[in-house]
C-alpha cells in the first residue's frame, strides 16, 4: 500500500497526540540538531522516554535524525504536517458541503420555519 | 491523553426542523442519500456493513459503529487503501430546531489516545474496526 496523504495524516495526528510529543516537536521547530540529552533536560521525562516520542516522531515522517560522533541530533521534517492541515481542510470542505444539502432539503421541506 | 480540536475536524448546523423530522435523515439509507453520499447502500444497525458513493466516482465503504435511535449515529468509513475515519452525527433540541454535530476523526487518532469520540460514544474499537 502505497503511503498516501489520509494514512499520513493518521500518522501525524497519533503522534500529535501526546502533550509530552508536541513539547518535544516544538522544542525541534525551535532548535534544529537538538539531542535527546538536551531535551531531557529541559522536559519533566526521562532522556529514555524523549528517545521513545523522538522515534514515533520520526515513524510518522515528522522528525530526522543526523548521527555525529556520540550524539545524535534532531531535526522537524514539516512536510508531514501539511498533509495533516490538508486532510483537515479538504475533510471539513466536505462536510461543509454535505450539511448544506442536508440544510436545503430540510428547508425545503419545511418553508414555514424559515 | 485527549482528543484535542487540532485533530478532529468537527462541524454543527441547526436544521430548520424537530428532531424526529432530522433523524429520518440519518434513520435509514434513503435519508442519508442524497446529503451524506449521493448513493448510499447501508442498513443502519449497529455492525452493519455498506458503500457510500460520490458522482465524482468515489465510494467509501461503510461500517456502523453505534446507534441511538432519534439522536445519534456513529460510523466507521474509508475508501479502498485509505485509513479509515470514524463519524459521528449527534442530533439535539435547539431552539430554532435541531441541532447536528459532526466529528471526523482518523481511526488511528482516537487508538493513539485511547479514547472515545468528544461527542461522548465509545466509539472507538470494535473488531470490525480492527479489521479496517
Amino acid at each position: 500500500m502505497n503511503a498516501r496523504a489520509d494514512d499520513l495524516a493518521g500518522a501525524v495526528f497519533a503522534a500529535l497526540a501526546d502533550p509530552t510529543r508536541r513539547r518535544v516537536l516544538q522544542a525541534l521547530a525551535e532548535r534544529p540538531g537538538v539531542t535527546a540529552s538536551t531535551l531531557a533536560g529541559e522536559l519533566p521525562v526521562s532522556r529514555q522516554a524523549i528517545v521513545k516520542h523522538l522515534t514515533a516522531l520520526r515513524e510518522a515522517g515528522l522528525a530526522e535524525r543526523e548521527r555525529a560522533g556520540r550524539e545524535a541530533h534532531y531535526r522537524l521534517r514539516p512536510a508531514p504536517l501539511t498533509d495533516a492541515v490538508a486532510w483537515m481542510a479538504t475533510t471539513g470542505a466536505q462536510w461543509d458541503d454535505r450539511l448544506a444539502r442536508l440544510d436545503r432539503r430540510l428547508s425545503a421541506e419545511s418553508p414555514a420555519r424559515r | 491523553m485527549e482528543l484535542h480540536d487540532e485533530q478532529v475536524v468537527r462541524r454543527e448546523v441547526v436544521l430548520p426542523v424537530d428532531p424526529e423530522t432530522a433523524w429520518a435523515n440519518l434513520a435509514d439509507a434513503e435519508g442519508l442519500e442524497g446529503w451524506l453520499a449521493d448513493e448510499v447502500e447501508l442498513d443502519v444497525r449497529p455492525g452493519a456493513e455498506g458503500t457510500a458513493r460520490w458522482s465524482d466516482g468515489t465510494e467509501r465503504h461503510v461500517v456502523v459503529d453505534e446507534v441511538e435511535a432519534g439522536r445519534r449515529l456513529a460510523l466507521c468509513w474509508w475508501a479502498d487503501g485509505e485509513d479509515a475515519t470514524l463519524v459521528d452525527l449527534t442530533l439535539d433540541e435547539h431552539t430554532d430546531g435541531t441541532r447536528l454535530v459532526v466529528v471526523e476523526v482518523p481511526v488511528r487518532v482516537v487508538e493513539a489516545v485511547g479514547a472515545g469520540l468528544p461527542t461522548g460514544g465509545s466509539a472507538a474499537r470494535g473488531p470490525q474496526l480492527a479489521a479496517a
